[in-house]
């Protein structure tokens, strides 16, 4: 539970340890995920079950925050058409 | 007569509180309601400096379309999926649209519900006065 309370150097200090490395895209989109501006996008649930996936070295999780990205965007546009 | 002043004054003072909210007297200038709201075809630049221009930028609305009132860039949804950083961007810009469009909607009920409120006032007191006059 501790770990829900890293930031985000310390998560990437554990994620090194672990043998994982992330590239500097998914530095900025983990970043983004764990700010208050990303967390408004998901729920608390949801970002447990990321923390969970980080905590046992899965950087694929981070590649997945990318792609709902795309889909936030998309729903945003499509939010400011609906008239 | 003292039931028609006061309902005057009420209704001066309504009419001008919603006036007072569109002028932005009490805070800060919110769009006109039936103006607008507006899509977001293009937006982003690659650069810090554009996207601080953007970010000043008022939006204003137009029958659904959101623009930007000062110039615009445009980069290819291609562009924008490959970059991170952008993508960040591009969603606070959007969310800062979204949020505008909302308060307009929030306004249009806040002016309809004055009004609303005012008739109801004229009736009751149209009513009041016709049994007091018995006219």
């Amino acid at each position: 539970m501790g770990f829900l309370t890293f930031n985000v150097t310390d998560i990437i200090s554990s994620l090194f340890k672990m043998g994982a490395s992330i590239s500097e895209g998914q530095l900025i989109t983990l970043k983004w995920r764990l700010s208050p501006e990303g967390q408004k996008f998901y729920s608390q649930e949801q970002t447990n079950q990321f923390y969970e996936a980080l905590r046992k070295g899965d950087t694929s999780v981070i590649d997945i925050v990318r792609k709902e990205k795309l889909e936030i965007i998309e729903k945003l546009e499509q939010e400011l058409l609906l008239s | 007569m003292k039931t028609l002043i006061h309902f005057f004054l009420l209704a001066f003072i309504i009419t001008n509180l919603g006036n007072a909210g569109d002028k932005g007297i009490f805070g800060p200038s919110k769009p006109k309601p039936g103006k607008p709201v507006a899509v977001v075809e293009q937006v982003l630049n690659a650069t810090e400096k554009s996207y601080q221009i953007l970010k000043e930028i008022d939006i204003k609305t137009d029958k659904g379309n959101v623009k930007f009132t000062k110039g615009f860039y445009v980069v290819s949804q291609d562009y924008i999926s490959q970059n991170d950083e952008n993508q960040n961007k591009l969603i606070s810009i959007l969310q800062t649209a979204v949020d505008l469009k909302k308060q307009n909607s929030d306004l249009k009920i806040t002016t309809y519900t004055c009004g609303a409120l005012c008739l109801i006032l004229l009736i009751f007191n149209i009513i009041l006065l016709k049994r007091r006059t018995g006219i």
